[in-house]
């Protein structure tokens, strides 16, 4: 039976414990081989931000590429390194399954065309992925989020995500959210036909993963530090894992590994 | 001295009497009546205790109790009967088996049973004995329920020997027969003689003599004179094994075992071991060794094996011919099982988690009949500064999946999935994954990806071997850094890919075509090489080209060996899913294509173009079967213009009929053809339009043969012995062409009755007189001794 293990060791955050980390990985990815390259840019996993009219529908500018990068090192997912925007009317949304909708004030009221083609993208295959740039669970950002999920599934609440869910361990094995800031004990979702399209951080990932051009992280973590930021991205990574393989992780086979290591 | 001569009663005229009692209603009256009387004289008894002495006591109720005991007698109205006769000759029935297993031969001399029967019915004793003072029919039988027959011979003719013909042995017609028989006239004995090798009701009770008495006397097949039994053939009967039953489930699923138990009986062999195997064809399936009981009897094995394909199949159980055996034909037995499909195990290996696994996975996933086991290289073979603790990764099983369980799936996918030997592949492996198609008819699906085809390192490998298209050329391609194509391009259903079943996204084709053409586009694809042997594009690329110039597939389909492969080399099929949406559509198209492909790939019976059925399953030889062949086009529209043929074939290949059906229209057709020989055969159809076939077919039925005569062919002492202990006979045998024995015979002379006179012994004064004279005794006892 082969095993896939090659080196373990943990992960330090900081300023020099990253970029030490970056060279590291930087220096091992290149010195194995690696497969040729996919079909092309269409096939790349895409960290589509949606881009709305009013508010800030970007705050944290980098942090998607930041999750990408991570993405990109730690699994075997292949990911486009710049982040892609794309409003709910672009004609090439479903050529995104996966979304990123982040702000720090209250949500546009998108037309109602928008909510069902956001509909029909999600319930054919793909997932949001709203993040609150306030960590106000009252917040505007917040209210709105509720809205939005209310116009989009009137029947299925939006609903903490119970800590066994799938999203906990598609490749980490997580006990805790995380984010910039825990303003929350849990990720809230919205479920359907056994699979969660929405999910919603009120932590601000994003703000967790943003780093400035010059290469050093722009928030601060509370209040857990870099040790929470390395969760947020994990976090992160789980969420782009859980997009593409869904269930993989309840499946039979996995469930004696995970419940000795979550011992 | 006797009884009418003690009554006084004259007897001139007559020779013999007989004493009656004409008044006895039932025994129940009688007793009831009985009682009555027992208990009025304890009664009476009662009322006397310490009124007066002993002696006094037992006089009163000796009067009463002799009283009443007349009164009973006289109730019970006794005469006799005088008889006028003159003695006649009382019938012997001798019934002799002439069922096909008298012609068994013992192994002593090589003599068969029915030439011992003659032998000994050639000899004086006891039968010259016999046949002095009886009447003895020799009576020859043979036949099972109502196809039973009697004959009647003399015993000359019979000990010339005689012809064993008919069908089964069926003691309880033979009995049913001799017990009427009996009744008919003064019949002194009854002797039966056969191998007592019953096929009827007698051999399944003979374990539990209580049950066979109660049969016997239920059905009045005991006769009425003794029974004695004549066991032919015996101890040193030639050897034989036999299968006498199998015992297997009518229905087994695929990639389960099936088990069979199958019941020997040994008889002359010794404590050997044997050999027992089942195969299908000449493919052997299961095997073991049978250790058979030293004394002889019956054995039972176990055997299992595992369907690997959906279908009403014919198996064989054999054992080996051994020295000295004669009757090679029960060393096999033929059984048929349909085995289905409880549901489809789908083995879905991913070589990174992608849109496109996502959206199969989910359609696997969704399906109630998809039993899916899925693994994924989640990362890279790099290493990562995790502990193993902080992940939920799990080692690669690949010798688990690829080597111990690779034979429990129905269907392997491949997608994106490089072959590297550090995720622990071995050649082996990939040879496993081709045996599992080409031999053990499984299904295998190569999906596109950058980690796929000739760049995921499969040319030259056993998978190649299986694949629908070349990877030689794109190996070269992939060289020379052309290997994957990034274009974006609309596949175009090929002219055999209109007809597939696999492309089938609607019933009506021309709405299937449609669906097709409104599919969106694909991003890249795998370079791929010409078509293998037999192979068929589904669908191609616009503008690219294989190496002899032919439109590239994109989508290809090929049948290897017994299994099934599909091509797919693109890895954005995803969009036929997920892009109709968004245009109003749905994503039905992608569930069908997938529906169809696993149908397809797994050959569900319902996607066959011809359909052979018969009128029924069973037939007697010389029956005639009503085939009926439906075909369907590939398109699977039913067609009536083609040249369809059917041909019967024996389990051991020789063909019993050989027709060709005529059209009725609508795609059937029919043809009829005469069952011959025993066991199953194999009604095989093709049919052929324009010179090309449109597929094969094939139904299994069986023909039962006249008789299971020679599936039980060791004489039954038992139960013969039993017949005669239940018929109050002797139980004989012949050993050496002689009887052992004289069968056992009524010792009373037969008479007939000329004339009778009836004397009634109760209708008279002297009764009377002697009531009252008892009772008035009593009363006036009673009167003197100053009671009431």
């Amino acid at each position: 039976m082969a095993k896939a293990k090659i080196l373990t060791g943990t992960f330090r955050g900081g300023r020099w414990g990253s970029a030490l980390g970056a060279l590291t990985a930087f220096f091992l990815i290149f010195a194995f081989p690696r497969p040729a390259a996919p079909f092309g840019e269409k096939t790349l996993f895409h960290f589509a931000q949606v881009r709305y009219d009013g508010g800030t529908w970007n705050p944290n500018p980098t942090a998607g590429a930041e999750l990408m990068a991570f993405v990109g090192r730690y699994t075997s997912i292949r990911v486009a390194p710049v982040r892609k925007d794309v409003r709910l009317s672009d004609p090439d949304l479903f050529q995104y399954p996966f979304l990123y909708l982040t702000g720090c004030g209250a949500l546009p009221s998108f037309s109602e065309t928008e909510i069902q083609r956001l509909r029909q993208h999600l319930v054919f295959g793909g997932l949001l992925l709203a993040d609150d740039c306030l960590t106000d669970p009252e917040g505007p950002f917040a209210k709105s989020v509720r809205q939005l999920s209310e116009r989009l599934f009137p029947n299925q609440p939006l609903e903490p995500l119970p800590s066994n869910h799938t999203v906990f361990q598609t490749y980490f094995l997580l006990k805790s959210v995380s984010g910039r800031k825990i303003a929350s004990r849990s990720l809230d979702g919205v479920t359907v036909d056994g699979r969660t399209v929405f999910v919603f951080s009120s932590n601000d990932l994003g703000g967790a993963w943003a780093r400035s051009y010059g290469g050093s992280f722009v928030h601060a973590c509370e209040p857990g530090g870099e040790a929470q930021r390395q969760m947020a991205y994990r976090l992160g990574l789980n969420l782009v894992m859980y997009a593409l393989t869904v269930d993989y992780k309840k499946d039979q086979v996995h469930i004696p590994f995970i419940m000795k290591r979550r011992r | 001295m006797n009884l009418p001569n003690l009554l006084g009663i004259d007897t001139h005229g007559y020779d013999r009497w007989v004493f009656r009692l004409d008044g006895a209603a039932g025994e129940w009256l009688f007793i009831l009546l009985a009682l009555l009387l027992a208990a009025s004289a304890g009664i009476s008894f009662w009322h006397l205790r310490g009124r007066q002495r002993l002696v006094r006591r037992v006089v009163l109720l000796g009067l009463r109790w002799a009283l009443l005991a007349l009164l009973l007698v006289l109730f019970l109205e006794p005469e006799l009967e005088l008889l006028k006769t003159v003695p006649i000759r009382s019938q012997v029935l001798v019934a002799i088996d002439r069922t096909p297993s008298m012609t068994i031969p013992d192994a002593a001399d090589g003599e068969e049973r029915r030439k011992a029967v003659a032998s000994a019915l050639g000899e004086k004793s006891p039968w010259e004995e016999i046949e002095k003072d009886h009447d003895v029919r020799y009576l020859l039988f043979t036949g099972k329920g109502a196809d039973y027959e009697r004959a009647e011979s003399a015993r000359p003719a019979v000990s010339q020997g005689y012809e064993a013909e008919g069908s089964e042995t069926d003691l309880s017609a033979a009995l049913a027969d001799l017990s009427k028989l009996s009744r008919e006239r003064a019949t002194a004995g009854v002797v039966l003689v056969t191998d007592g090798a019953d096929l009827g009701a007698l051999s399944e009770l003979h374990g539990d003599p209580g049950q066979l008495a109660s049969f016997l006397k239920r059905n009045d097949l005991l006769p009425a004179a003794p029974l004695s039994t004549v066991r032919v053939g015996g101890e040193n009967a030639f050897p034989d094994l036999a299968i006498r039953r199998v015992i297997a489930d009518e229905y087994g699923f695929i990639r389960n075992q099936v088990d069979v138990k199958v019941e020997l009986s040994a008889r002359g062999i010794g404590g050997k071991s044997v050999p027992i195997t089942i195969r299908q064809g000449s493919e052997v399936l299961a095997s073991a060794r049978v250790e058979l009981p030293a004394s002889g009897g019956t054995v039972e094995a176990k055997l299992g094996f595992s369907p690997t394909r959906v279908g009403e199949f014919v198996y064989t159980v054999e054992v080996p011919v051994l020295t000295g055996e004669r009757l090679p034909g029960n060393n096999r037995k033929d059984f048929k099982i349909k085995i289905i499909r409880d549901k489809v195990r789908v083995l879905h290996v991913v070589g990174r988690p992608s849109w496109d696994e996502q959206f199969l996975r989910r359609t696997l996933k969704q399906d109630p009949n998809i039993d899916l086991v899925s693994f994924m290289i989640l990362r890279e073979l790099v290493p990562i500064p995790f502990t193993e603790d902080e992940l939920s990764l799990i080692p690669f099983p690949t010798d688990e999946i690829f080597n111990k369980k690779l034979h429990t799936f129905d269907l392997v996918i491949f997608q994106n999935f490089q072959y590297v030997p550090a995720y622990g592949i071995l050649p082996i492996h990939l040879s496993n994954i081709r045996d599992f198609v080409v031999r053990d008819g499984g299904g295998f699906v190569m999906l596109g990806g950058e980690q796929s085809f000739s760049a995921g390192n499969y040319t030259g490998t056993p998978i190649e071997d299986i694949l629908p298209v070349s990877l030689r050329y794109a190996g070269s391609l992939l060289e020379a850094g052309k290997g994957i194509s990034y274009e974006r391009f609309a596949p175009k259903p090929s002219a055999a890919g209109r007809l597939h079943p696999l492309m089938r996204l609607h019933l009506d084709p021309q709405r299937s075509s449609e669906i097709w053409a409104s599919l969106p586009p694909l991003d890249g694809m795998n370079r791929v090489g010409d078509l293998s042997a037999g192979a068929v594009a589904l669908l191609t690329h616009p503008s690219l080209r294989t190496p002899t110039g032919q439109p590239a597939p994109v989508v290809s389909a090929a049948s290897v060996g017994k299994g099934r492969s599909l091509a797919i080399a693109a890895d954005t099929t995803w969009y036929w899913s997920y892009f109709p949406v968004d245009a109003g559509g749905t994503n039905e198209a992608y569930l069908s294509f997938w529906r169809e492909a696993i149908r397809w790939l797994t050959k569900d019976p319902a996607l066959k173009q011809l359909n052979v059925t018969t009128d029924r399953s069973r037939y007697r030889p010389g029956e005639e079967m009503h085939v009926e062949v439906g075909v369907l086009s590939p398109e699977y529209s039913p067609v009536s213009d083609a040249d369809v043929k059917v041909q019967a074939k024996s389990m051991s290949g020789e063909v019993v009929c050989q027709e060709k059906a005529r059209s009725l229209g609508e795609g059937r057709y029919e043809t009829r053809c005469k069952a011959s020989g025993a066991g199953y055969l194999e009604i095989q159809a093709e049919a052929f339009r324009g010179g090309i076939s449109l597929g094969t077919d094939s139904a299994y039925v069986e023909v039962v043969a006249e008789s299971r005569e020679f599936e039980r062919t060791e004489p039954d002492g038992e139960l013969l012995s039993l017949l005669a202990d239940l018929g109050n006979g002797v139980s004989l045998s012949i050993t050496d062409g002689k009887l052992s024995g004289s069968p056992k015979l009524k010792d009373e002379q037969a008479y007939k009755v000329l004339g009778s006179h009836e004397v009634s012994l109760w209708d008279t004064p002297i009764a009377l007189v002697l009531a009252l004279v008892l009772a008035i005794l009593e009363w006036w006892l009673r009167r003197r001794w100053g009671l009431a």
